[in-house]
């Protein structure tokens, strides 16, 4: 019975992506010009011969163990300060919540016309796009600002004044099996909408895309506690978590009270606990509760846990993805999903495979042929399918030839778990490639839609006529942009995954002999994108 | 180790400096042009297919269609009604880089609206009938404002 409580909602919300008409036209059209030859040549180039430089560099130097530089800003009073106050963080919380009703209301309510309509261009472009560069440039902000545990939390601390003592959560253990698969099978249902959906701009199937995940992370949250579906099922934490990695920030936490409690094993190899935002919150619990006396200081005077200390560490660039830590098949799987979609992305705007879509189009054309299901959509989720699955091969042969290149002291599987997070910096340089313009451009389309959210002709804040610049960056200055980024993607790659097989083999001739096999496909990976860039996107 | 690395970067400096030469060169300046491109809309094509102007050309299009109906210069937003079998002139400065796409939406009557109105009853709003004009737009090709 509680499950057909928790199916009925998502049933219904699920039927509204299938049910009523719509069309989507004009929004999110690009204009870029194609990166030429030239730059496709140099980027290439310097890709391989950085590559070289890099190993050869390191084959002397080395590199250290996992300790790196970090600078407490907690530590400064005034910073501290700030960013531990309620009153500031209080208003971010409450925007962020508000703009997830607002995704929903315009979506559901608003004009259907995508670029007059608030929540295409915010979920797709500001949401997607633009805080997934956040989150990997910056810090994870999403772990502070996701709506969904901001409602859950809010949900059940009028529970808790209700029925003290008591929790909302159902506290079903969470089945250690199933680890982030949750998550995984929601973002590639989130990655099927992006890229395979024909109508996935339509306000009202974005409305219903909100409404049907804002139910699915509620329940889960219900069922499995807050802290267990974050981890596991709540697919942008998994995968925000990922990106910031990247990030040059990040929250730890030292001593080991903390961690004792925390409901994974949450410290690396090293004995770090960073990133763990469950000990985060646990350590600095007190001195929320205990408002009045933490204002003598952000770290607080009434601490109840007293070894344990709070940081938010600026670190450099990338290291967080060469951190050690024992990941399973699942985070392996979700991070070459990532790498793959937002490859797929790309090369679904190419007219390679556009030939591929009318082709298929040709196939299915006769047989099924609605809005949602027609030769194109197949093509699209076959693509959606497949390139996640060749990823997959053939970065598991790469590892298989470096397992041989070493003489089998490691094992593909384990060889695969040390280097995936090695190649997250060249897709996300492709990502930062592929969508600049599209948050550049776009993206101002949230300075009328600010005013006119719904679309309905209102002008709240007076810039509600606001006509987009398409022409605000250059496209000599966008090719280099593009290109720069993806060679500084591929060069801290090539670092990371050399630093990574240090540690993992411990003798430097070793490592170097493992890195030809991860050479050859970061390099291929790169080229893969700088051509993908050098295409002229085809609708 | 060193060494062979080394022998690697031997050749590599030089191509990659030969490289940016090449792309700088295949980039080269000049001043704007006023430029004047006869299009054809044939069978659903534009021919040429693809049009190329430079940064601030002045351009203008001497468009030719078999059929009448809107030819729709995207990106800058340019509308045209076109008549079968005549030439009409199409002039802008192109003042944005980019690959614009041209749609052609063919009119088979004198009003281009009544047809579409009739076919979509049940349109629920005002906005959805606005944008049903749009719906039958077919890419007949692209403009393409490359940097100088």
């Amino acid at each position: 019975m509680r499950n057909t409580r928790i199916l009925l909602p998502l049933v219904a919300a699920g039927a509204a992506l299938v049910a009523a008409p719509a069309y989507a036209h004009g929004f999110g059209e690009r204009y870029d010009l194609p990166v030429p030859l030239g730059y496709f040549m140099v980027g290439a180039g310097a890709a391989v011969a950085l590559s070289f430089v890099i190993i050869g560099t390191l084959a002397r130097a080395g590199s250290g163990g996992g300790g790196y530089w970090r600078y407490n800003l907690l530590g400064l009073p005034w910073a501290g300060h700030l960013i531990c106050n309620p009153l500031v963080l209080l208003p971010v919380k409450l925007l962020s919540v508000f703009l997830l009703g607002l995704v929903i209301a315009a979506g559901l309510f608003g004009s259907q016309t995508p670029s007059l309509n608030f929540s295409p261009t915010f979920v797709w472009v500001i949401w997607w796009v633009g805080l997934g560069f956040f989150v990997a440039l910056v810090g994870n902000v999403w772990a502070l600002i996701n709506p969904w545990r901001l409602l859950f939390e809010a949900a059940e601390g009028t529970y808790r004044l209700a029925k003290p003592g008591s929790r909302l959560s159902l506290g079903e253990s969470y089945p250690r099996a199933w680890g982030i698969w949750p998550a995984l099978v929601l973002f590639l249902l989130f990655a099927w909408l992006e890229n395979s959906y024909s109508e996935s701009s339509v306000p009202v199937r974005v409305g219903a895309m909100a409404v049907t995940y804002t139910a699915i992370t509620l329940s889960g949250m219900v069922v499995f506690g807050k802290h267990q579906w974050l981890r596991h099922g709540e697919a942008f934490s998994a995968v925000f978590g990922f990106l910031s990695r990247f990030a040059p920030t990040e929250v730890r936490v030292l001593g080991g009270a903390a961690c004792r409690d925390c409901s994974e094993e949450c410290r690396d190899e090293d004995g770090e606990c960073v990133n763990c935002y469950e000990c985060f919150e646990r350590a600095g619990r007190p001195s929320a509760v205990a408002g009045a006396a933490s204002r003598g200081g952000p770290e607080g005077k009434g601490r109840v846990l007293p070894d344990t200390r709070r940081e938010l560490n600026i670190r450099p660039f990338a290291i967080g993805l060469a951190r050690f830590q024992s990941i399973g098949p699942d985070v392996v799987a979700l991070v070459v999903l990532m790498l793959a979609t937002v490859t797929f992305d790309g090369f679904g705007a190419t007219s390679a495979w556009v030939e591929f879509q009318s082709r298929s189009l040709d196939v299915f054309g006769g047989v099924v042929n609605n809005t949602v299901v027609n030769g194109i959509t197949i093509a699209d989720t076959l693509g959606l399918l497949l390139f996640p699955v060749a990823f997959m091969l053939l970065y598991l042969g790469f590892c298989a030839l470096m397992a041989r290149a070493v003489g089998d002291v490691r094992t593909t599987g384990e060889l695969a778990r040390a280097f995936v997070f090695s190649l997250v910096p060249i897709a996300l340089a492709y990502n930062i490639a592929h969508f600049l313009t599209l948050l550049l451009v776009q993206g101002q389309l949230l300075i009328p839609l600010s005013s006119d959210p719904l679309g309905r002709g209102w002008d709240l804040f007076g810039t509600g006529d606001y006509v987009i610049d398409i022409g605000v960056i250059s496209t000599k200055a966008l090719w280099f942009l593009s290109v720069g980024a993806i060679v500084t993607g591929h060069i801290i790659a090539v670092y990371l995954a050399h630093h990574t097989a240090t540690r993992l083999f411990g003798d430097r001739a070793l490592a170097v002999r493992s890195q030809y096999p991860m050479l050859a496909l970061m390099v291929l990976y790169t080229v893969v994108s700088l051509w993908i860039v050098g295409q002229p996107i085809v609708a | 180790m060193v060494t062979r690395v080394s022998r690697w970067l031997g050749p590599l400096v030089p191509a990659i400096i030969i490289l940016v030469t090449l792309a700088a060169a295949a980039c080269g300046g000049g001043d704007p042009e006023e430029l004047t491109i006869p299009v054809k809309v044939t069978g659903g094509k534009l021919v040429p297919g693809t049009v190329q102007v430079k940064h601030n050309d002045m351009v203008t299009l001497k468009i030719e269609s078999e059929t009448p109906g809107e030819f729709h210069l995207h990106g800058y937003d340019i509308p045209l009604e076109v008549p079968g079998g005549e030439t009409i002139e199409l002039y802008f400065l192109a003042d944005v880089e980019g690959r614009f796409p041209i749609t052609f939406h063919e009119t088979a009557g004198d009003d281009p609206t009544a047809e579409e109105e009739a076919g979509h009853d049940e349109g629920e709003g005002h906005e959805e009938e606005e944008h049903s004009e749009h719906e039958e737009e077919v890419e007949i090709g692209v403009l393409e404002v490359r940097p100088r």
